[in-house]
């Protein structure tokens, strides 16, 4: 699986695991993770785009950067996510991303949790056949 | 993180109620852990909890110990219910000691009506509640603000909103530090925080917030409770819990992010990267510290606005002013801060993360009646079993740099109390006992189940009984807004 949640990592927040051939993929799956813990994806329509780009020191710091960003979306425009696309460049260590999702509804949208900030804590990006990723989620 | 590989330490216990972890349990520790538990407690933490406990006793400037309340569980850098003092002039300041919801924490109203009074027309209250106080993901609050008057709630907070309209003057006197960090420069803040905090005024958010009805159901001591307008068993009062929400975790992030970078410049390592920190009188310290009491401030006001709505609600059911259902403040008391605080003749910076003040009579900083009797200390419960009005102590005062527990604490994680409790089930269950609950998602209900807290009364009687707090009233549940 892609990625996944992992059961009792955290008691009072959200953690989840995300794989990938390339780092787009890393990246892709990871804010997969993060648009299911605030909604099901399926019930919210790609009606509007978001663009994000943002390079940074490390890769590491990069995923960091890019999951808040997308926090940060989620509550200065109130929107929900649906899917996106994401081209990383590695050696730059830059993204650049198109999100969809739309204004968030509870009266259309099956809504999770309200995620406040990725954490530090036991955060990593390590390639070893694949990349992978552990993050955890503040509730 | 809850890491199976960690042992739990082997714990001396100093007490009743305490149980320390020695300075040589871990290279570096500069003062011992201490853990105030019972022995059911205490078995029930997590090892991580010991872990980070140790971690925090290596940071530089910790004074006596470092402290864990009883319901502590483990948290980022610091453990949920961590309490430790530094010294200004040789010690750091952590947003890992503070959280990142900063000022999360937990505001009392009393009403005049009773059980009887409420029975009928709970529903409608609830919903109502459900309709003017906005909660789950990204909830958007009515004060609608320009940048500039936001900047002035994040430096003035509760009194932002009794100027404008949103509280009563009383409010004031009744809410830690009257509801504003007087540290608080709002320069200090980034546009991320403000865009992220500009439409959440008023709104509960989600996670482990709520807006709770409730009942006294058991009353310790008459005459004192009396004193805060408690006055008899299945009395209607409402609790409040929520923080800074999206305003406050931007807050934590951004500084989070700078302390990363800084730490060598100032000689610093930590054990856990969640414990990144700054000199507590260096710049980039004394910016968090201002930057940080804006989000208290902005929390102070968030809860301040929704007292407005919930007196507004039960004004329109009851069909009386709020004046008239006597819906007085009891107190409005913070989780997550830190602060300079006098203790022993010494200026210290405590911070307190899921962890309360607690200060006991005659501290200057409390309005002249809990200046009599102590400060009211408010310990929420799950929404399924009951919370607490406890008072604080001299006891605390001696013991704990004046600070106790902030709730029941979890001892199950959000994924598996989603995997064996339904949310649709659980509205159902809590109805048939007498709790009728709102929530803006069922998944998050179902992830704040009672069976995933410790029993808030066991918590209750340690602090009780190891003198740092002291036990007033109970209160069982009948109406909850969940976030």
């Amino acid at each position: 699986m892609p990625h996944k949640f992992l059961e009792n990592v955290t008691y009072a927040d959200v953690a989840f695991e995300a794989r990938g051939k390339t780092l787009s993929e890393l990246f892709l799956e990871s804010a997969l993770a993060l648009f299911e813990s605030m909604a099901n994806t399926k019930t919210v329509k790609p009606k509007i785009t978001k663009e994000i780009t943002l390079s940074a020191q490390t890769i590491d710091r990069l995923l960091f950067e890019f999951l808040e960003e997308i926090i940060i979306i989620k509550d200065t425009d109130e929107l929900v996510f649906h899917n996106l696309e994401v081209a990383v460049d590695e050696i730059k260590k830059s993204v650049h991303a198109i999100l969809k999702g739309d204004k968030i509804n509870k009266d259309t949208q099956e809504l999770h949790q309200d995620v406040k900030a990725v954490t530090m804590h036991y955060f990593k990006v390590e390639k070893q056949k694949e990349w992978t990723a552990q993050v955890v989620l503040d509730i | 993180m809850m890491n199976k590989n960690i042992e739990k330490p082997k714990l001396e216990r100093s007490g009743e109620y305490t149980w320390d972890i020695p300075t040589s349990y871990k290279k570096g520790m500069k003062v011992p852990g201490r853990i105030y538990a019972s022995e059911e407690l205490v078995k029930q933490m997590d090892a991580t909890v010991f872990d980070q406990l140790s971690n925090v006793a290596c940071l530089p400037g910790i004074q006596n110990h470092a402290f864990c309340m009883p319901d502590a569980h483990s948290g980022y850098g610091f453990p949920i219910g961590g309490v430790a003092a530094f010294d200004p002039e040789k010690g750091i300041i952590s947003p890992g000691g503070i959280g990142f919801d900063i000022n999360c924490g937990m505001r009392l109203v009393t009403t005049n009506l009773t059980y009887k009074d409420v029975k009928d027309k709970l529903h409608k209250l609830v919903d109502l509640l459900f309709e003017r106080v906005p909660s789950g993901v990204g909830c958007t609050g009515f004060v609608k603000l320009a940048r500039g008057g936001f900047k002035t709630v994040m430096e003035e907070g509760s009194k932002w909103c009794v100027d404008n309209g949103y509280g009563w003057k009383e409010d004031l006197e009744r809410t830690e530090d009257g509801g504003c960090f007087s540290n608080a420069d709002s320069s200090k803040v980034s546009d991320k925080a403000i865009g992220r905090g500009l439409n959440q005024l008023g709104t509960l958010g989600s996670g482990n917030h709520y807006l709770e009805i409730q009942r006294a159901s058991d009353i310790a001591d008459e005459k004192t409770a009396e004193k805060l307008g408690i006055y008899q068993k299945d009395q209607i009062c409402v609790m409040i819990h929520c923080g800074s929400r999206g305003f406050g975790h931007q807050i934590g992030t951004d500084y989070l992010k700078k302390f990363t970078d800084v730490m060598s410049k100032y000689s610093l390592s930590v054990k856990d990267p969640e414990l990144a920190c700054a000199p507590f009188n260096s710049k980039e310290g004394q910016d968090y510290f201002a930057a940080m009491s804006c989000a208290a401030n902005t929390a102070f006001a968030n809860r301040q606005v929704i007292l407005h709505q919930v007196r507004e609600a039960f004004s329109k059911v009851f069909e009386k002013s709020a004046e008239k259902l006597d819906m007085n403040l009891v107190y409005d008391v913070a989780h997550n801060t830190a602060k300079l605080e006098e203790h022993n003749g010494r200026k210290l910076i405590v911070h307190r993360k899921g962890a309360t003040r607690a200060f006991g009579p005659g501290r200057k900083e409390l309005a002249p009646l809990f200046r009599k009797i102590g400060q009211p200390v408010i310990l929420g419960g799950s929404m399924e079993t009951g919370s607490y009005l406890l008072l604080g102590t001299e006891g605390a005062m001696e013991q704990t740099f004046g600070s106790t527990a902030h709730g029941s604490g979890r001892t199950m994680s959000r994924t598996q109390a989603r995997r064996e409790v339904k949310g649709q089930e659980l509205q159902k269950e809590m109805e048939q006992h007498g709790i009728y609950v709102r929530t803006s998602s069922y998944s998050g209900l179902a992830e704040e189940a009672g069976k995933a807290y410790k029993p808030i009364s066991e918590v209750v009687d340690v602090l009780h009984k190891s003198g740092i707090s002291k036990k007033l009233v109970a209160f069982k549940p009948i109406g909850n807004v969940k976030g």
